[in-house]
């Protein structure tokens, strides 16, 4: 039964990941991924990874795509401008994603006997819940949890620099005009 | 199991930086648009942080569950960035008075870039590494974007950011899959495997490298990863473009170095050859390239990817057990490439008025009669960056290429130097149109400025200097490569 | 018959019961909400329909089946299709992790009021509920209206601004509780004043608001705002698609007065109650009642401000969430730190 649920998620998982690409229309693309992370969180838990598998719902499924959908309603992205039409730049990316998924599927089956053998891979009883996820965010990478934090700063500083319409001038007084008097005016053209 | 979970004194000087970005920007919200002080508390925080790295020289310590390792290594690399960010903060106030203003986050995002960056000079960890990647990267992406309203420049800054965005992408697939095979993101750990199995490499290790390498590829813009360099190197105001060429090249390179230098240096592994092409196509392109340039920042995008190759000429092959020349050389050149590429920018940055419009071969014509001095210094960092003596770059290319040899790649060094005959033309022709040609057009007069002139002579004189005696320098770039393992 | 075909029939029995009693309560809370209405405003409301006008919401479900069933020439038919079903079954899967009342023991069989008890209770509530947000955004993108896009915009950015802050306000009652176990947290709350209201009056307070967020009620129902946007993303909605919106509204209300009722109002216990606790059946039967009426109640509290205050501007909607409730949430969390922590 755990099986066969296996392979119908990953079914599900691999033919919405299709229509994310295929799709024409990308809010139907958007829809898709969301079946995707749907599923992919169905597979967290069978992994039991119980506590991973609801924030994937909750925050990719949940907030990430709703302001994905959110940005494309209102850049109302039209159906042919989203796609390239020349035919040789799909060939080239269809190419390069083929490889890819050779090669993933080449790891998935070379992984053989080895990958069992390694340390580390007992799954303790409470394995994924919220307390060993949380003891391991604060002991053993605590460094990088708590680095996340400068970096989503940074992201912020840098979303709102770049989102801000203008910012104001600088007023130079005469003497400190570079150039001609010409180079001045397009140099206060520019920041508008 | 909480033995050495956290130290204070291990993250001090990143500690310092940081709260410089949180004072800078805190700051800014309260004086008056385009204070100075904002800047110059920048520098002062900045420096106290360079201070307090320079007194912990000597030290060792692995903290956070081991990933976090400060050591002589990262205090090397925490100084180049620290100057590297003093300098383009000099440049940027003195390319402020020209091209106008910078927003006032600008002044934090430097600080903050550089934290990202030392945090890659001393993560020992996979994920540490990338995130401080990552804080660097988003910082760099703003800061390219600045020069706003102009469409070339935004083109530049998204080009940059996509295809920053897909290298992460690399980065972090073949994160996992390293810790696929190995079941640990600690390089102490992935070291210890890799010596342990080098007769049968695991394929998702192999697969986990190479992707790996393609990401740090993108990301100090390797051939065949070049392609956002020249636009986002031209679309950028041009103190961000030099501090994106010296102080992210060299944090990306501190990545290289421990990852491909050293953790998964062995000659079991595909990457070793992949790293050889790499070399290869970067020093040949890059040279080839920057021939054709006429812009001046494009010229120098074309030729930091010829130095990404020369730099991949010291990693291919390099054992650390067998000899510590390759990294010593890498160290020494970033040093060096910072000097010399810092110097030249800072030029463009001064005869850049206006517009962007002063930047091309052509407006150097006649400026050694116009401004000897610039002229001058301009010709120190060309002939150093061409690697002539008695410049610091003569060295620089010369351990990197005697590392070569020393691995047995004498080949590669062979076309080092044929290639970086090909790039004495395009410098010195910099140097020609300066001196031996007249002014074609009536050279706009420029404010002077003392910070920029002051920085100037000092990197000059530092380029000189180091040129001609190299020993010191190299003596802590070995005793950094050193204390890596 | 052995042990697992019995619990298996246990657990079916379970959710056809609870699942049953959901839509009975949803067909009358909407009866309570229009006769509510008409008392507030002093109306009679629907009488006419059974006594007292009881039959009333079986009427409705009837004139909602045998309306005409159309898709309109512009929309996306498969969108326009799913949307309401995609607005309605979230709402449904949230009774699951719901304790209703204590353990009913019949002879040696102990049976929980309680569909299933995972491991992670109350983050299967936040992680569903902010599902049934793309029904109403699938509705106004395949509708292809322009109100209908306006309401579904409306409503994703609503949701953006308002599950963060609800998320936060419970991360204070999950640290307080120590787990995420519905039936622990609902066990904990011994006593009128072991109620996590009292120990967590803050977040109680911007749950509530962000429930009524969450659930699209006045004084947050933008996204169907009738006077300015002509009912949202259902303007091109009718028939049993319509009413499979709104039945997906009532449920999701009734079930988040459930989860606020077992968060913070002690869910099944009462003071007192624990007097039954000799006779199992008597104890559950008790429990289950203490927590219908207090559903009842929030319910109530629900309607009544339907119909008592008016709605948020949009701007003002994004304010409140952004710029006061999500900084309250965090002081929240802080202060229930520093408690704990002493």
């Amino acid at each position: 039964m755990e099986t066969a649920l296996f392979f119908i998620m990953a079914a599900i998982a691999i033919t919405a990941g299709g229509m994310v690409i295929l799709n024409k229309n990308p809010v139907k693309s958007a829809f898709s991924l969301i079946v995707v992370m749907l599923a992919l969180a169905i597979l967290y838990m069978q992994l039991s990874a119980t506590f991973l598998s609801m924030i994937q719902i909750m925050v990719y499924a949940g907030a990430v795509m709703v302001l994905f959908l959110f940005v494309l309603f209102i850049l109302n992205v039209g159906v042919e401008g989203a796609f390239s039409s020349r035919m040789y730049k799909r060939a080239v990316a269809g190419l390069v994603g083929a490889l890819m998924g050779v090669v993933l599927i080449a790891a998935v089956l070379m992984r053989g006997s080895r990958m069992q053998q390694l340390p580390g891979m007992d799954v303790a009883g409470d394995f994924g819940h919220i307390k060993p996820v949380g003891e391991l965010l604060f002991t053993k990478y605590l460094l990088p949890f708590e680095l996340l934090s400068i970096l989503l700063l940074v992201a912020i500083i840098g979303a709102m620099l770049t989102t801000r319409p203008k910012w104001p001038k600088l007023k130079l007084p005469p003497e400190l005009w570079p150039g001609t008097a010409d180079e001045a005016s397009t140099e206060t053209g520019e920041e508008n | 199991m909480f033995e050495g979970l956290y130290s204070w004194s291990a993250v001090a000087p990143a500690l310092v930086v940081l709260a410089t970005a949180l004072v800078v920007m805190m700051t800014d919200l309260f004086v008056e648009p385009g204070n100075r002080i904002v800047p110059w508390l920048t520098i002062a925080g900045l420096f106290a942080g360079l201070v307090v790295s320079i007194s912990m020289w000597g030290t060792e310590e692995v903290a956070f569950s081991g990933a976090w390792k400060i050591g002589a290594f990262s205090i090397y690399f925490y100084c180049i960035f620290i100057v590297a960010a003093i300098i383009t903060i000099f440049f940027s106030m003195s390319h402020e008075e020209r091209r106008g203003r910078f927003p006032g986050e600008y002044w934090s995002l430097i600080p903050f870039s550089v934290v990202g960056m030392m945090v890659m000079a001393s993560a020992a960890d996979l994920i540490t590494l990338i995130i401080g990647l990552e804080t660097m990267s988003l910082c760099a992406y703003v800061m390219v974007g600045l020069n706003r309203g102009d469409k070339r420049s935004s083109e530049g800054a998204l080009k940059y950011f996509l295809l920053g965005a897909f290298a992460s992408a690399f980065l972090l697939y073949g994160t996992a899959f390293i810790y696929g095979s190995v079941i640990t993101t600690r390089f102490a750990e992935i070291t210890v495997f890799v010596s342990a199995h080098s007769n049968a490499i695991p394929f998702n290790l192999q697969v986990g490298a190479i992707l790996l390498l393609v990401g740090l590829g993108f990301k100090v813009a390797a051939v065949p990863f070049h392609m956002w360099a020249p636009d986002a190197y031209q679309a950028a105001p041009t103190p961000v473009t030099g501090f994106m060429a010296t102080a992210i090249k060299a944090a990306g390179f501190a990545a290289i170095v421990k990852i491909f230098g050293l953790m998964l240096a062995t000659s079991a592994l595909v990457l070793q050859d992949l790293i050889w092409w790499l070399a290869l196509l970067s020093m040949i392109v890059g040279n080839f390239a920057a021939v054709m340039q006429m812009n001046l920042k494009r010229m120098l995008a074309y030729s930091s990817i010829a130095h990404v190759g020369y730099l991949l000429t010291a990693i291919v092959g390099s054992d650390p057990g067998v000899s510590l020349q390759g990294g010593t050389g890498v160290l020494f050149y970033l040093v060096s490439y910072a000097l010399m590429t810092l110097g030249a920018f800072g030029v463009l940055i001064i005869i850049g008025g206006g517009e962007d419009r002063r930047e091309t071969l052509v407006d150097m014509t006649g400026l050694a009669s116009k401004s000897p001095g610039l002229a001058l210094a301009m010709t120190i960092f060309m002939v150093s960056m061409s690697g002539i003596p008695p410049t610091i770059g003569f060295f620089g290319k010369f351990y990197v290429f005697g590392a070569a040899v020393q691995s047995g790649y004498t080949g590669l060094a062979v076309i080092g130097i044929l290639t970086s005959v090909v790039g004495v033309f395009y410098y010195l022709r910099v140097v020609v149109n300066m001196y031996m040609k007249p002014a074609e057009k009536s050279f706009v007069p420029w404010r002077r400025s003392r910070i920029s002139d002051i920085t100037l002579g000092v990197l000059a004189a530092a380029v000189l200097y180091i040129g001609i005696f190299p020993q010191s320098l190299l003596d802590l770039a070995r005793s950094a490569f050193k204390s890596l393992f | 018959m052995n042990q697992t075909t019995l619990t298996l029939l246990i657990d079916a029995g379970k959710i056809a019961v609870i699942l049953g009693c959901t839509m009975g309560a949803v067909a009358y809370t909407t009866f309570a909400e229009r006769r509510f209405a008409a008392f507030m405003q002093n109306r009679i409301g629907p009488n006419r329909a059974g006594p007292w006008g009881l039959l009333q919401p079986l009427a409705d479900g009837f004139k909602f089946m045998f309306k005409e069933d159309f898709v309109p020439e512009f929309a996306d038919r498969f969108l326009y299709r799913l949307a309401p079903i995609v607005a309605f079954v979230p709402a449904l899967l949230l009774v699951g992790v719901l304790p209703f009342g204590p353990d009913l023991v019949i002879g040696s069989q102990v049976i929980p009021l309680q569909i299933a008890d995972p491991n992670f209770g109350v983050l299967y509530f936040l992680a569903i509920a902010s599902f049934g947000v793309y029904g109403v955004i699938m509705a106004g993108w395949g509708s292809n209206n322009k109100y209908s896009i306006a309401g579904g915009l409306r409503a994703s950015a609503m949701m953006i601004s308002y599950e963060v802050s609800m998320g936060l306000a419970v991360v204070g009652l999950i640290m307080m509780a120590g787990t995420v176990h519905m039936s622990t947290i609902v066990g904990q709350q011994d006593g009128f004043f072991g109620w996590f209201i009292w120990k967590q009056p803050l977040g109680f307070l911007i749950f509530v608001v962000t429930t009524f967020a969450e659930t699209h009620r006045v004084p947050f129902d933008l996204p169907e705002a009738e006077q300015e946007l002509v009912g949202g993303y259902n303007t091109e909605y009718g028939s049993m698609q319509l009413g499979l919106f709104q039945m997906g509204e009532y449920a999701h209300l009734i079930t988040a007065s459930a989860l606020m009722v077992a968060l913070y109002l002690g869910g099944w216990q009462f003071p007192g109650l624990n007097l039954l606790e000799n006779s199992p059946i008597l104890y559950a039967l008790a429990g289950l009642t203490v927590m219908a009426v207090k559903v009842f109640f929030i319910i109530f509290v629900f309607i009544w401000v339907r119909w008592t205050i008016p709605r948020f501007r949009y701007d003002q909607l994004m304010r409140l969430g952004w710029k006061v409730l999500l900084p309250l949430a965090l002081l929240n969390i802080l202060v229930t730190a520093l408690v704990i922590l002493i």
